[in-house]
């Protein structure tokens, strides 16, 4: 019975991950790639589908905890599910933000920018996958990994909005765009913040180490 | 809707003047587990009894209202055709001391005289020790008395018991609260493999084993139903705040 | 400090005196055992042999004779009144074990301890007037039926003593079943107590095999072997109380081995009670 939930439980975080993960890539490849079709499937199919897993892991999560009491390992396994879960709804919603605004600048064109959101978009989407594949497998090392690379996202969203600032000063014509580019790379950002919690969340299920906000203690 | 198996209406059931249950309506669904919870006192095990009808065998039991055993009425048969439909297991492992376990096993056909053919008692002894888990700890010394087992073989051996007289359903009255925690935690696999053969029901005071075991949990309260339903829903959301009191350990 | 020390010297001189003082009395209370043991051995042992155990009584003046009829004539009273005593005392100690209480129970018990009590003679009076009178004659049967009085309020007790100690789990799982009643306690409850009631069936045994004076009036002695349960018949106490009463040195001596004889039959009989007793216990 604990078991069968436990599956279960594992099946629906798995496609909840997945399904967000190619939530944020459509969004981006509607973005750079200017598809209309793939934007509109983000904000009007794939966001309710993931509130409703979200709310699914939530209820399961808590049956599971009322009837069987979990300890230890298992407890902190359920726990860090319900905050990866969170977090992963999270990053649906910056998903669909981004969508929202690539749909809003679609007319534009913003060629001398691309490349370096691209970049973001990209090492954000790296970020995600392997802090949901350290969660998965329990790999301690990947996890490590995502939080150092969270500086990186930083750095680019920074490099970024200064390109940005400077180009409006210049173009104040093309304002429009940028403001909406800014949105999108500060998403971006939170998505690398939110995969970096996850990869916080996979140290302490798999250890019981909490890493957060700069502090390594054990619990 | 699911099939229902046992069936109460306006149960109440006395020992001499005092009242221990009060109208008690439920009904317990077939091929599922059903836990009856509440704290000590509130008439859960009579409830248990009163559905094969030892209750009456206590001084002063007597019941009124209905009891329907699937489409028949429960209390117009013979006490003892009703014991044979149902199985019982109790609180402490009974198994009877001056048996073998193979004579345990087929107990029911041998002390109620029914005769069987010596490859069908084997069959039956087989079939039943094999569904309580029991068959590959005892195969080899089947003609031993049953009460060297241990604690939870012993349990076991009381559930192949039962299960050789082809029950309907099954009661279980606190089965493992004489039982260690590994003992527990095996007769409870046990149960949940057993409910596709056999409707469960089982009495506990361990909310914890409620919860692992049962799709279905009835809450009583001082003779009451306070509140049934399906388990995950019985325990995430409770409807009756006196079911949310007992879950969260204010009384009991 | 001193105060709690004083103490503390004065409680362990006590308690080591109570312990001694109880060792001694316990010493005490064997010291007449003992001395019995030794001395009906001692006197009894040297005319037992086997012509005493094979062979009848001679008159007064002939040397040799034994006591065949009275150890043959014992053991046949004593199982007549065996197989008397057990259906009745076991059925009436299975109905106050499971009925417990009621006027018939009441009733049952007072009777059962006032039979406990009654001076073994006058129970041999009452076989006397049911069995001998009526029937012209002494009698084996007359014996036995003094003596099954006798051993019925042991063989009561007992069964009850011991089916009160079944567990009632047992009779649930029983019943649970679909055994009807009578099965259960005829299946179940008596062959749980079994070595109880046989212990306590020992006992009885033993107890009445000594007994003289209920078999004064019924049995009344013979020195002829007999198998006729309806003619008087020997027995060990029997034997005992005529040699002893006689004025004869030869028969006082034979009384010395008859006496011998008896007493190590009522030890058997014991310890067959005590080994049976863990033997055939069962273990719930």
């Amino acid at each position: 019975m604990l078991q069968k939930r436990l599956n279960q439980l594992k099946e629906l975080l798995l496609t909840e991950a997945a399904l967000v993960e190619d939530m944020l890539q459509k969004s981006i490849q509607g973005l750079l790639g200017k598809k209309i079709d793939i934007l509109h499937e983000v904000i009007e199919e794939d966001e309710p589908t993931v509130n409703g897993l979200d709310i699914e892991i939530e209820k399961l999560c808590t049956q599971i905890i009322a009837l069987y009491q979990p300890e230890a390992k298992l407890l902190r396994t359920i726990l860090m599910i319900i905050k990866v879960n969170y977090d992963l709804e999270r990053v649906g919603d910056h998903a669909v933000n981004i969508a929202q605004s690539a749909v809003d600048i679609l007319p534009y064109e913003f060629k001398d920018v691309e490349t370096i959101v691209k970049e973001t978009a990209e090492s954000a989407l790296n970020m995600l996958q392997d802090s949901i594949n350290a969660f998965i497998h329990e790999d301690t090392s990947l996890a490590k990994e995502v939080c150092e690379r969270d500086e990186e996202v930083d750095r680019l969203r920074d490099k970024c909005i200064k390109k940005f600032t400077d180009l409006i000063t210049h173009h104040p014509e093309r304002s429009i765009v940028f403001a909406h580019l800014t949105r999108i790379v500060r998403s971006l950002e939170r998505v690398a913040d939110l995969a970096t919690n996850i990869a916080e969340h996979a140290l302490f299920m798999i250890k019981g180490e909490i890493i957060k906000h700069g502090q390594d203690e054990r619990l | 809707m699911e099939d229902k198996i046992l069936i109460t209406e306006k149960l109440y059931a006395y020992y001499g003047e005092h009242c221990v249950l009060k109208d008690v309506n439920l009904e317990i669904p077939k091929f599922k587990i059903t836990a009856i919870m509440g704290p000590s006192g509130c008439g859960k095990t009579t409830l248990l009894r009163c559905f094969n009808r030892l209750h009456e065998l206590s001084p002063g039991g007597r019941i009124e209202g209905q009891i329907w055993l699937g489409k028949t009425n429960l209390l117009s048969l013979n006490p003892i055709m009703v014991r044979r439909k149902i199985g019982m297991v109790f609180q402490r492992p009974n198994p009877f001391p001056t048996m073998s376990i193979y004579d345990n096993v087929i107990a029911g056909y041998k002390l109620n005289g029914i005769k069987i053919k010596r490859e069908e008692a084997d069959q039956i002894v087989e079939t039943s020790l094999k569904k309580a888990a029991l068959w590959n700890e005892v195969k080899d010394f089947l003609h031993r008395k049953g009460t060297f087992l241990s604690g939870g073989q012993q349990q076991r051996l009381c559930i192949a018991r039962a299960l050789a007289m082809h029950p309907e359903a099954l009661l279980l009255d606190e089965p493992t609260s004489a039982l260690d925690p590994k003992s527990t935690a095996h007769i409870e696999e046990l149960i949940i493999e057993l409910k596709d053969s056999v409707t469960i029901v089982i009495v506990t005071h361990n909310i914890g084993q409620a919860g692992r075991v049962a799709d279905y949990t009835a809450f009583l309260y001082l003779g009451e139903l306070v509140e049934f339903g399906p388990t995950e829903r019985l325990f995430t959301a409770p409807k009756d705040k006196r079911t949310e009191e007992y879950l969260s350990g204010k009384f009991g | 400090m001193k105060e709690i020390e004083r103490n503390c010297k004065k409680r362990l001189f006590l308690n080591w005196f109570v312990q001694a003082l109880v060792f001694v009395i316990t010493g005490l209370s064997l010291v007449p055992l003992f001395f019995i043991l030794f001395y009906l051995t001692k006197q009894g042992i040297g005319s037992v042999n086997w012509s005493f155990l094979t062979h009848l009584p001679r008159p007064v003046g002939e040397s040799g004779g034994g006591v065949l009829n009275a150890i043959i004539g014992t053991l046949i009273i004593a199982s007549l009144s065996t197989i008397m005593a057990i259906p009745i005392g076991v059925t009436a100690g299975i109905y106050l074990a499971e009925k417990k209480t009621g006027k018939l129970v009441h009733l049952l018990r007072l009777s059962t301890d006032i039979l406990q009590s009654t001076p073994s003679i006058v129970l041999g009076v009452i076989a006397y007037l049911w069995i001998v009178k009526p029937a012209q004659s002494f009698s084996a049967f007359s014996g036995s039926v003094a003596l099954a009085m006798m051993m019925l309020p042991t063989i009561v007790s007992s069964t009850e003593e011991t089916l009160k100690l079944i567990p009632y789990t047992l009779k649930e799982a029983s019943l649970a079943l679909g055994v009807p009643y009578y099965r259960t306690v005829l299946k179940v409850i008596l062959p749980s107590g079994i070595s109880g009631i046989l212990t306590g069936t020992l006992l009885g045994i033993a107890r009445i095999a000594g007994e003289t004076a209920p078999l004064l009036f019924t049995a009344f002695g013979s020195p002829y072997l007999n198998f006729n349960l309806f003619k008087p018949m020997n027995a060990l106490p029997l034997v005992i109380f005529n040699y002893a009463s006689s004025p004869y040195l030869e028969w006082w001596r034979q009384a010395w081995g008859a006496s011998f004889i008896l007493i190590v039959m009522v030890l058997c009989f014991n310890l067959l009670a005590k080994w049976g007793a863990s033997k055939w216990k069962i273990k719930f």
